[in-house]
C-alpha cells in the first residue's frame, strides 16, 4: 500500500473514557447549526500522505495553513454518495489557497470512483486510505464522517451522516473556522 | 486443480508460526486433555501476501479438523477470490485454488466472502462486476455462488443468485446449509429503487446449481451491515440484519422461517438499543443456534448513549422473544468492533471481535460453557495490527479462528484452532434449565 500515515502525537489522542467531541447546540453556534459536533481543542495534529486517485499522493503538509474538509466515504455507502456533490459545490465557494475539500476512503475502486465522479462533473481529490489507518486515527466509526480541520491542522468538528455542505449553514461554518485564529 | 495466476501463486509465502498459546501441540485435539475450563489453543499459522490488498478471511473447520479458508486478493486492477484448505486437522492451510473462473470479475473489496463447507462440498458467494455496468452506474454488482464438490480442489463457473436485472449492488451476503442439506442465502440490494434497501433470501436446493425465486424478507435494511443466516436442528432458518426504524433508529432485528425459508416471520428487535445513527455503521450481526434450537446473537452497536457496545443475547422460543443483552466488550481504551460468533451443539459459544485504537487493532475473545450465560475472561490473540475476526465451529468443538494482520509491506492471514473445554458444564447447564 502506498501510504505512510504518521502520527504526529496520537499517542494523547484521548478519546476514551472522556468524549472526543460534545455536542453543539447553542443557539448561534455554527457548529450547532450544521449538527457538527466540536472536538476538544487537544486532539493533536494528524499527519499523513496518502496515494490519491490521479496517482500522486497528497500528504497533509501540503494541506498546511489552509482550513480542510475532510471528507471519509465508501462506494456502497449510499448517503456518502448522495452528498458528494453538495462537498463539491462546498469548494466552489472558496479559494482552494484557503480552503480544501477533500475526499478519503478505504474502498479502492478507482475505475469506478473516477466514472462516478466524471459523471457528476466532480472533481474533488480522493485519498486511498487502503488499510484504514487515518480512518482510525480519526475514530471513523460509520461513514460518511466529515472532519472540520483548522488552519494549524487541529481538528475541530465532526459530522457523522451526510449534511447539505452546500448550504449557507455549511458556507457559514467553514467561513468561521477561516476567521478563526489558530 | 484450478490455481492462480503464477505471478500470483509466486507470492505466496506458506509458513507456520509456532507460536502456541498453550503448552505443546497435541496431534489430534481432544478436550480431554485441556485444563477443565481452559481452552486449548493451536498454533497460528500465517499466510504472507505480497499484493496490493487483501480482505478476509472467511474461515470454517469440518468434523475431521482440516480449516478452510476464503479470501479476496487485489494486486494490480486484478481480483481474485481465493480458497484453501489444510491437508492436516488445525491446519495449516494448503495451496489456494482460484474460486473465480476466468472472465468472472470480482467486483468488491468491502467484504470477505462467505463460506460454508459441508463434507466435500463448498459453497461460496461473492459479488462479481455486473456484466451491465456503465459509467452512470460504477457501483454495480451480482450476487453469485460458487459451488466445489471436490472439497475445495477446484470450482466449477459460479451460479448467479440475484433474480432481478437491476445494476446495482447485490451484496453484504451470508449463507449456511440446513440440516436437510437446503443451501439458505441472504443479501441486501435495492432492486425495488426504495430509499433504503431491502433484506433479500434465496434457497438452493440441489447444491447450489440452481437457485430459487428471491424473496424479499423486509424493507428499511441498513445498507452496508452484512446480513448473517443460522439454521436450526429443527428445521427454523434464522435471518439477521440491521434494520432502520423511524428516526433513524437502528435495531439489529431476527426473522424466523418455519418452511424451509420460503416465507419469513416479521422481524423482531433483538436488544431494544435505541441507537439513533444517520450513517452507515458498516457491522453485521452474527449468529448461532445450539442442539437444543436456543438461538444466539451477538451484535455491535452505540445505544442510545452513543457507546460503542457489543452484547450478546439468546432466545429460546425460536427468536420470538429475547433475553436481557450481557455486554461482552470490557476494555475502557478501545473501541470494540466487529464481532463474529461461533455455536457448537452442545451450546459452547465463542465471541471474536476487535479492539480500535488511533495506534492498536488488537483481536480478542471470550467463550462461554454455559449457553452464553458467563464468559472467559477477554484473551488477545494477534501478534500485529489485527482486523476482520472470523471463526467457525464443529460438532466437537473444534473452533476455527481466522483474522488479517497488516504488517509491511505484506499482508497476513492468519487462523488458529482452539478446542474448547468438555461439554459437561455445558451439558449440565441444558440438564438443569433445559431450552
Amino acid at each position: 500500500m502506498a501510504c505512510a500515515v504518521i502520527v504526529a502525537a496520537c499517542m494523547g489522542l484521548s478519546v476514551f473514557g472522556a468524549p472526543l467531541y460534545g455536542a453543539s447546540s447553542a443557539a448561534g453556534d455554527p457548529y450547532g447549526a450544521l449538527g457538527v459536533a466540536r472536538m476538544s481543542g487537544d486532539v493533536p495534529a494528524v499527519a499523513f500522505d496518502l496515494k490519491a486517485l490521479d496517482g500522486a499522493s497528497l500528504a497533509s503538509q501540503h494541506l498546511a495553513g489552509k482550513v480542510v474538509v475532510l471528507n471519509f466515504w465508501a462506494t456502497w455507502c449510499g448517503p456518502c454518495k448522495e452528498e458528494m456533490p453538495s462537498l463539491a459545490r462546498l469548494q466552489s465557494q472558496f479559494n482552494p489557497g484557503q480552503v480544501r475539500v477533500v475526499t478519503v476512503t478505504a474502498d479502492i475502486q478507482p475505475i469506478g470512483i473516477k466514472q462516478f465522479l466524471d459523471h457528476l462533473g466532480i472533481t474533488l481529490p480522493v485519498l486511498f486510505d487502503e488499510e484504514q489507518e487515518l480512518s482510525r486515527l480519526f475514530t471513523v466509526r460509520g461513514l460518511p464522517t466529515t472532519v472540520l480541520i483548522g488552519q494549524d491542522g487541529h481538528a475541530l468538528g465532526r459530522a457523522i451522516g451526510p449534511r447539505a455542505w452546500d448550504s449557507q449553514e455549511s458556507i457559514a461554518l467553514v467561513r468561521h473556522v477561516l476567521d478563526r485564529q489558530p | 486443480m484450478s490455481k492462480p495466476p503464477i505471478n500470483t501463486q509466486a507470492l505466496y509465502v506458506m509458513c507456520t508460526v509456532a507460536v502456541a498459546l498453550a503448552v505443546g501441540w497435541p496431534t489430534k485435539l481432544r478436550s480431554a486433555e485441556a485444563p477443565e475450563s481452559s481452552p486449548a489453543f493451536g498454533p497460528k499459522h500465517v499466510t504472507v501476501h505480497h499484493v496490493k490488498g487483501v480482505v478476509g478471511p472467511s474461515v470454517q473447520i469440518d468434523d475431521e479438523g482440516m480449516i478452510s479458508a476464503t479470501w479476496v486478493e487485489e494486486d494490480k486492477d486484478t481480483r481474485t477470490i481465493l480458497f484453501s484448505r489444510s491437508k492436516t486437522q488445525g491446519g495449516p492451510l494448503g495451496t489456494p485454488v482460484s474460486v473465480n473462473q476466468p472472465g468472472e470479475s470480482p467486483y468488491y473489496r468491502q467484504e470477505a466472502p462467505a463460506l460454508i463447507v459441508r463434507g466435500q462440498d463448498v459453497f461460496v458467494t461473492w459479488s462479481m462486476t455486473h456484466p451491465k455496468m456503465t459509467p452512470d452506474k460504477p457501483f454495480s454488482g451480482e450476487l453469485r455462488l460458487s459451488r466445489s464438490s471436490d472439497g475445495g480442489r477446484s470450482f466449477g463457473p459460479s451460479t448467479l443468485v440475484n433474480d432481478d436485472d437491476q445494476v446495482i449492488q447485490h451484496t453484504f451476503d451470508a449463507l449456511n446449509v440446513a440440516p436437510d442439506g437446503v443451501l439458505h442465502l441472504a443479501w441486501i440490494d435495492g432492486r425495488e429503487g426504495k430509499k433504503e434497501p431491502g433484506t433479500f433470501v434465496a434457497r438452493s436446493t440441489d447444491q447450489g446449481r440452481t437457485i430459487t425465486k428471491n424473496f424479499k424478507v423486509d424493507d428499511n435494511t441498513c445498507v452496508c451491515c452484512r446480513t448473517s443466516i443460522a439454521t436450526s436442528p429443527d428445521g427454523l432458518v434464522y435471518v439477521a440484519w440491521r434494520k432502520i426504524f423511524d428516526g433513524n433508529i437502528r435495531e439489529t432485528v431476527v426473522a424466523r422461517s418455519a418452511d424451509g425459508g420460503m416465507t419469513f416471520s416479521a422481524p423482531v428487535v433483538v436488544g431494544n438499543d435505541r441507537w439513533v445513527y444517520q450513517a452507515c455503521p458498516h457491522r453485521p450481526a452474527s449468529l448461532g443456534v445450539d442442539r437444543l434450537g436456543r438461538l444466539y446473537v451477538v451484535w455491535y452497536t452505540e445505544g442510545a448513549d452513543e457507546t460503542p457496545a457489543i452484547y450478546l443475547a439468546y432466545s429460546d422460543d425460536q427468536g420470538k422473544t429475547f433475553s436481557e443483552k450481557k455486554q461482552l466488550n470490557r476494555s475502557k481504551g478501545t473501541f470494540p468492533d466487529h464481532p463474529q460468533m461461533a455455536v457448537d451443539p452442545h451450546g459452547r459459544v465463542m465471541v471474536i471481535w476487535e479492539e480500535q485504537s488511533p495506534v492498536r487493532r488488537e483481536i480478542v475473545m471470550r467463550h462461554s460453557l454455559d449457553r452464553g450465560n458467563s464468559f472467559s475472561q477477554p484473551q488477545k490473540l494477534n501478534e500485529k495490527h489485527g482486523q476482520t475476526p472470523t471463526i467457525g465451529v464443529n460438532q466437537q468443538g473444534t473452533v476455527v479462528m481466522g483474522w488479517k494482520e497488516h504488517a509491511m509491506p505484506a499482508h497476513r492471514l492468519v487462523v488458529q484452532t482452539m478446542q474448547l473445554p468438555g461439554v459437561s458444564v455445558a451439558e449440565a447447564e441444558i440438564r438443569t434449565n433445559g431450552p
